[in-house]
């Protein structure tokens, strides 16, 4: 089956994103948002597995974008590489 | 009031009365220590007694039987201090009351390992009491019932927050959790440390994000950071420094 879209339970949808996006100056449609975005995390899971030292080969990358689960840990990763936050688990604090 | 009491235990014990010294609030402050312990001796059997009869059936009380006997002496001196042979009332009938009292109290002191009130436990007991008599659940007991027992509403959440807490349970957390067991309720609790080995490999997941993230385009870190509801004009306005 050839899945184009998953769907988080918290976030915003790709014709948002793409509406952001446009009003920072990226134009593009939802579809172009969706292209964007699994893309990233197709490079993203890359570069990861490489620096953990088991690197991922292109069929692993492209099934684990497609599965929603990925999509719902990614959302915990991803807004600290954006911060300075230096502790992954929050029970540490 | 006709009593099998004899008329020599009933001399005796107006003598000892004659002999004591009361404090304001009705203690003896003095008395006739000799007179007193030849009273004690000559009723000693009836600390037996009582206990024979109100505490010989629990494994526990036979554990502690000879602590019970001294309880029950006590009391039996308290029995002695307090008993008015005018009122023509028996003295064992008396003291009898007086040496379950203070073996009751002794068995509440030793029962929990935290410290409850005394007046706390005799009121959990009446009500786990009054729930057996009833067929029902502690839970179930209502203000009504309370009225019964002549409790107070403040009493009653005192002494179901004592049961809440559990402290009539207290164990040792390195006590094992049965006889077969070696496991001890050390090594069931869940633990909110993260263990080194965990806090390392979570270092290291992180510093391997920061470094992919930061591989990825402008336009794909907006993207992704977008679709978990974060703003990125912040990573926008500090590339733009850059």
């Amino acid at each position: 089956m050839n899945q184009k879209y998953i769907t988080i339970e918290e976030g915003e949808d790709y014709r948002t994103i793409a509406a952001k996006m446009t009003t920072l100056g990226y134009k593009m449609n939802h579809a172009t948002a969706r292209n964007i975005l699994l893309s990233g995390m197709y490079k993203f899971m890359q570069h990861m597995s490489e620096s953990l030292g088991k690197p991922l080969s292109e069929e692993e990358c492209t099934t684990l974008v497609m599965r929603q689960d990925i999509h719902e840990v990614l959302g915990d990763i991803l807004p600290l590489c954006a911060t300075e936050e230096t502790t992954l688990c929050p029970v540490e604090k | 009031m006709k009593t099998n009491q004899s008329e020599e235990d009933i001399e005796l014990f107006k003598r000892y009365q004659e002999t004591k010294i009361l404090d304001e609030n009705g203690k003896v402050l003095r008395a006739d220590v000799k007179l007193r312990n030849d009273l004690a001796e000559r009723n000693a059997k009836l600390v037996t007694f009582v206990i024979n009869k109100f505490y010989s059936k629990k494994q526990r009380h036979k554990e502690l039987r000879n602590d019970l006997l001294q309880e029950g002496h006590l009391g039996l001196f308290d029995a002695i201090d307090g008993f008015k042979p005018e009122l023509g009332f028996k003295f064992s009938t008396y003291a009898t009351w007086w040496i379950r009292q203070s073996v009751n109290s002794y068995l509440l002191d030793e029962e929990p390992m935290l410290h409850i009130p005394s007046h706390i436990r005799t009121a959990r007991n009446k009500l786990f009491n009054l729930a057996k008599e009833r067929s029902i659940a502690f839970k179930d007991i209502g203000k009504d019932m309370l009225e019964e027992l002549n409790m107070t509403e403040k009493m009653f959440a005192s002494v179901t927050a004592a049961v809440k807490t559990k402290s009539w349970n207290v164990q040792s957390i390195d006590e094992p959790l049965s006889s077969s067991m070696d496991r001890t309720l050390r090594d069931v609790i869940p633990s909110n440390d993260v263990e080194l080995s965990t806090s390392v490999d979570n270092k290291r997941i992180l510093i391997a994000a920061k470094e992919a993230f930061a591989k990825l385009s402008l336009r794909e870190k907006c993207v992704l950071l977008e679709r978990y509801g974060i703003d990125c004009s912040q990573i926008l306005k500090k590339e733009g420094e850059k």
